[in-house]
């Protein structure tokens, strides 16, 4: 009688057991395929670009904004629409991203998303037409004042403020523009690492400009270790660039030439072809000053040092 | 809590719960009382429990589809009810004793020449249905088979040996008594003959009736066939008429056709000619039939060839279709270890979250 009793007890606990195991919540609502498949398409679209294939890039976000128009989800369609334009913003096409970033800020009409969009539209203004970027920027400027831009998205406002210090920088006002940044650089815990850096970049700049190479120097050397931390190689260039300007003005041509040159095979081999001939050009510009003989120069420079950069 | 133990309003309070409690489960009971009663009479009623009632039995050779209980049929109303079932001796001539009991006033229709018949169910059971008496047409004195005096109950006793009629038990019947025998028409073996042949000429009646409908297709087919040679004869006519008259033509010989019209210099090149031709006719037909037999050949290789084809698209047909159901079960296993408490925390959906617009600040005074 005891062990049937017990055999019971033990048929009762295996079967609770096994209900308590059994017990499971209702099967979650299955995905829709077109949801599913622009989930995949986006996931692809991001690997593209941070690859820095912008082509494919602009193709496969104008694919991902087709299939969010077709789904009525107009919030990422403004977002994918946003990526294309900067992918052919990348590309050079910058009329096709003009209409893109404009159309993505008809959607968003207001709002973060709006802010990023006229950001973008501030960058393609610049290589297209410098009369509307300014007039652009001035409406920007002031928008962002009277909405408190600075307080509600302090991270666009910093980056809005980049725009304008890199602005009047580029229209021969270093001052203004060293203190717009000097500004920005205040609310820089609100930005990532990058625009961080960005922001130190365009300051050093702004340093060169003025005619303060020792600064200037000091900062890009710790920018360009900074860059080397980031593994970005086009900052490591970038950096390197501005070493080398910073070199040349306090005078040290030969090493300043030496770093120009690594910097312009950098961005070469990055595929950034006009950054390249630009410094190419700058270098030779330093060598006809200093009358370095070119050959001799050239003889000198240190592939492997600036293998070893590019490889990180 | 004793009730001296509350408040006095809360005892009248109480009180007057109780009264109400009380009143109704004297209520609930009485109904339920009434209920009970009720069943009870009616059962007693179904079971004639409340009725007269006189035995009777009958023999029949098994007791296969019958059980105590079962209802005894009469013109169709229950008039009573089987009460015992009983293998009788071995060496008697029928194997089983069958018991029942006639509720009033049915027993009344009951004679000494009524008999008991066996009605098969769908299900195989099978009821005892007796029949009302004087309509048999049988030579005897016709009698009750119980009557009724002063409360109690006599049986008909039919003639035995040499007595001439039947008379009345000169005692009534006791709880002992078996009860008056009915005769059982056991006519299960002549049924089983004719439900056999009822299924023979209903399986035979398809091949009947589509042999009457090839007669009838034939008879049709034969009708259009002679309408048909109606029409050719009727074609016919003028050209024998035509043919009567070409012959009358030939028939004489100065002007007849075939002189006429072929000199006998022709007639013999035509007969060298179709010579030839027959000639050539029959080598083209043997040539024709050795071409047919070739085609006749590669015809047979082809439906080889393509029955082959056939048979590995099946194979790969079947393939697929297994490696089709063989993911699509994975997927439900799958999905079932989702809905599994211990195992769903390994299905999480994916929290990462959707890509934002990408913009990076611009690098330099120059550069972009």
């Amino acid at each position: 009688m005891k062990k049937v009793r017990e055999s019971l007890y033990l048929a009762c606990v295996i079967i609770s057991g096994l209900f308590f195991v059994g017990c499971s919540t209702p099967a979650p609502e299955p995905v829709p395929f077109p949801v599913h498949e622009v989930d995949l398409l986006e996931a692809t679209a991001v690997k593209v670009m941070e690859a820095g294939n912008w082509k494919a890039s602009e193709e496969t976000w104008k694919e991902v904004a087709r299939k969010y128009a077709l789904l009525d989800r107009r919030d990422r369609q403004a977002v994918a629409l946003h990526n294309q334009s900067y992918s052919a913003f990348k590309n050079g096409n910058y009329e096709a991203a003009r209409a893109l970033a404009s159309e993505a800020a008809s959607i968003n009409l207001q709002g973060s998303e709006w802010w990023k969009n006229q950001i973008l539209l501030l960058q393609i203004e610049q290589k297209t037409s410098q009369a509307s970027r300014q007039k652009k920027m001035e409406e920007l400027l002031s928008l962002a004042e009277t909405s408190n831009l600075e307080e509600k998205e302090t991270a666009l406002w910093v980056l809005l403020q980049n725009e304008y210090g890199s602005g009047l920088l580029r229209e021969g006002a270093p001052d203004k523009a060293n203190a717009v940044i000097q500004r920005a650089l205040e609310k820089v815990s609100a930005v990532d690492r990058s625009t961080a850096w960005a922001l130190n970049s365009n300051l050093s700049e702004t340093e060169e400009a003025l005619g303060r190479y020792d600064a200037a120097l000091t900062s890009w050397n710790k920018l360009l270790e900074e860059a080397k931390e980031l593994a970005d190689r086009e900052l490591i260039a970038t950096a390197l660039a501005g070493q080398g300007r910073s070199l040349w003005g306090l005078g040290r041509d030969y090493e300043a030439i030496m770093i120009l040159q690594r910097a312009a095979k950098n961005f070469q081999w990055l595929g950034m072809e006009k950054e390249g001939s630009e410094l190419f050009e700058l270098i030779e510009q330093y060598m006809i000053k200093s009358a370095v003989p070119r050959e001799s120069n050239m003889t000198y420079i240190d592939t492997k040092t600036a293998d070893s950069e590019e490889g990180q | 809590m004793a009730l001296n133990d509350l408040t006095p309003q809360l005892r009248t309070q109480m009180d007057r719960v109780e009264k109400w409690v009380g009143f109704f489960v004297v209520i609930a009971s009485l109904i339920a009382l009434g209920a009970m009663s009720y069943y009870a009479y009616s059962t007693a009623v179904r079971k004639g429990w409340t009725k007269k009632k006189v035995p009777y039995f009958t023999l029949v050779s098994s007791a296969d589809g019958f059980k105590v209980g079962d209802p005894v049929m009469l013109m169709g109303f229950k008039a009573g009810m089987i009460t015992s079932i009983a293998p009788n001796a071995p060496g008697e001539y029928y194997n089983v004793t069958v018991q029942f009991d006639i509720w009033e006033p049915y027993y009344g229709y009951l004679w000494n020449d009524s008999d008991v018949r066996l009605k098969s169910g769908l299900l195989g059971g099978k009821t005892l249905e007796v029949s009302k008496g004087g309509q048999s047409n049988m030579d005897i004195k016709l009698s009750a088979t119980y009557k009724e005096e002063n409360g109690k109950f006599y049986v008909w006793q039919d003639p035995s040996g040499d007595e001439e009629e039947g008379k009345w038990s000169s005692e009534p019947i006791d709880k002992n008594f078996m009860g008056y025998m009915l005769f059982c028409y056991e006519s299960t073996d002549v049924m089983k003959s004719a439900n056999d042949l009822v299924n023979k000429v209903s399986e035979g009646l398809p091949g009947v009736l589509s042999l009457t409908n090839k007669i009838s297709e034939l008879l049709e087919e034969s009708t259009r066939l002679m309408s048909s040679a109606n029409g050719t004869v009727k074609e016919l006519e003028p050209i024998v008429y035509n043919v009567q008259a070409i012959t009358s033509i030939l028939t004489n010989q100065h002007g007849g056709l075939g002189e006429w019209v072929i000199p006998p210099e022709m007639n013999r090149e035509i007969v060298d000619i179709l010579g030839s031709v027959k000639g050539t006719v029959q080598t083209s037909e043997t040539n024709l039939v050795m071409l047919s037999q070739n085609l006749n050949e590669t015809l047979v290789n082809l439906a080889q060839i393509t029955s082959n084809l056939r048979e590995q698209v099946q194979a790969n047909s079947y393939m697929l279709s297994s490696i089709s159901s063989l993911v699509l079960d994975l997927d439900d296993l799958v999905q079932g270890l989702k809905r599994n408490w211990l195992l769903k925390g390994s299905f999480s959906p994916q929290t990462n979250a959707p890509p934002q617009s990408v913009l990076r600040p611009t690098l330099g005074g120059k550069r972009q």
